[in-house]
């Protein structure tokens, strides 16, 4: 495995450009986003080449219009790259959305058998539904100890 | 004793990441050492980004401990390449209510000269926020939208 083809992926991933990703996808590849799918829709997990490239070719742009990465740090161990990140995107509504998201992947003769991503997944929900997630009515947990024994 | 090589140094300050050994992460840090963890202050307060030793060690005693009580991190990989370390794995606590919460997390650092200089910690942060409030956050509504001259278009 040479790091040319994990960095290959990396820039493909980061401008993404769809074509050089499917290029070198596994056709068992198993590919994972962290994240609320009812307000992230391409979170999940996904199996196989065609369901990730139908994801990366239809559903990701659903949600996210024009879009790239800024990465930040690149590691390469051997077969595993891992990646700290900023994606910046344009929004259904034409406003910017940008948040970090961390990306791990393994490649195997060639091509990526898998893929993991973590995302700020709030930060990235606030954004994609374009207004904030109120949590402050959220019971802290030390003062829900303390009421608890109370009673 | 020998010294330790800079891969070895890499591996160490994982594990202590992953027992969640503060003794030993504190002892890796630069005195100008930079934590960064992101998320919802609001649900998460230990999110937010630290600088120096001593404050990183106060919040990793304080925030992090009293929020989440006894923890781990489950490592599924880490990646080595110089002086630095990526580990991506789950975090696993119990809190002081007794309930157990998990979620994933992504943890970057640079070492230099045996020394941690900068740590970033991505969490799936909705996830965790909703574990650690005991609750699903309502996504639904419309209540505190962003004023539209607020969003730059790309």
């Amino acid at each position: 495995m040479s790091r040319s083809d994990i960095q290959a992926f990396y820039a493909a991933m980061c401008r993404h450009d769809f074509e050089a990703i499917a290029e070198l996808l596994d056709e068992d590849v198993d590919w994972t986003i962290s994240g609320p799918v009812d307000v992230l829709p391409y979170c999940g997990n996904f199996r196989g080449k065609q369901a990730v490239t139908r994801l990366l070719e239809f559903k990701v742009p659903q949600t996210l219009g024009e879009r790239y990465i800024i990465p930040d740090m690149f590691l390469i161990e051997g077969s595993r790259g891992a990646a700290l990140g900023r994606l910046v995107a344009r929004g259904r509504n034409g406003h910017s959305i940008s948040y970090r998201l961390a990306q791990f992947f393994t490649m195997r003769d060639g091509k990526v058998v898998h893929y993991c991503s973590v995302l700020d997944s709030f930060d990235a929900a606030e954004q994609v539904m374009g207004h904030r997630i109120e949590v402050a009515d959220a019971p802290k947990l030390l003062d829900l100890d303390e009421e608890l024994f109370a009673v | 004793m020998p010294q330790q090589t800079e891969r070895e140094l890499v591996e160490t300050f994982y594990r202590a990441v992953c027992a969640q050994d503060y003794d030993v992460i504190e002892s890796f840090l630069a005195d100008d050492a930079v934590w960064s963890i992101g998320g919802p202050v609001d649900a998460l307060p230990y999110c937010g980004t630290y600088r120096g030793r001593a404050r990183i060690r106060q919040v990793l005693d304080h925030k992090i401990a009293e929020t989440l009580g006894r923890r781990k991190i489950i490592a599924d990989s880490f990646v080595a390449d110089r002086g630095r370390g990526a580990l991506l794995g789950r975090l696993v606590a119990h809190l002081t209510d007794g309930q157990t919460i998990a979620y994933r997390v992504a943890l970057f650092f640079a070492m230099c000269d045996g020394k941690v200089h900068e740590v970033h910690v991505l969490l799936d942060s909705f996830d965790a926020a909703e574990q650690v409030i005991g609750r699903r956050l309502d996504v639904s509504h419309d209540d505190g939208e962003w004023p539209h001259d607020s969003i730059v278009p790309v």
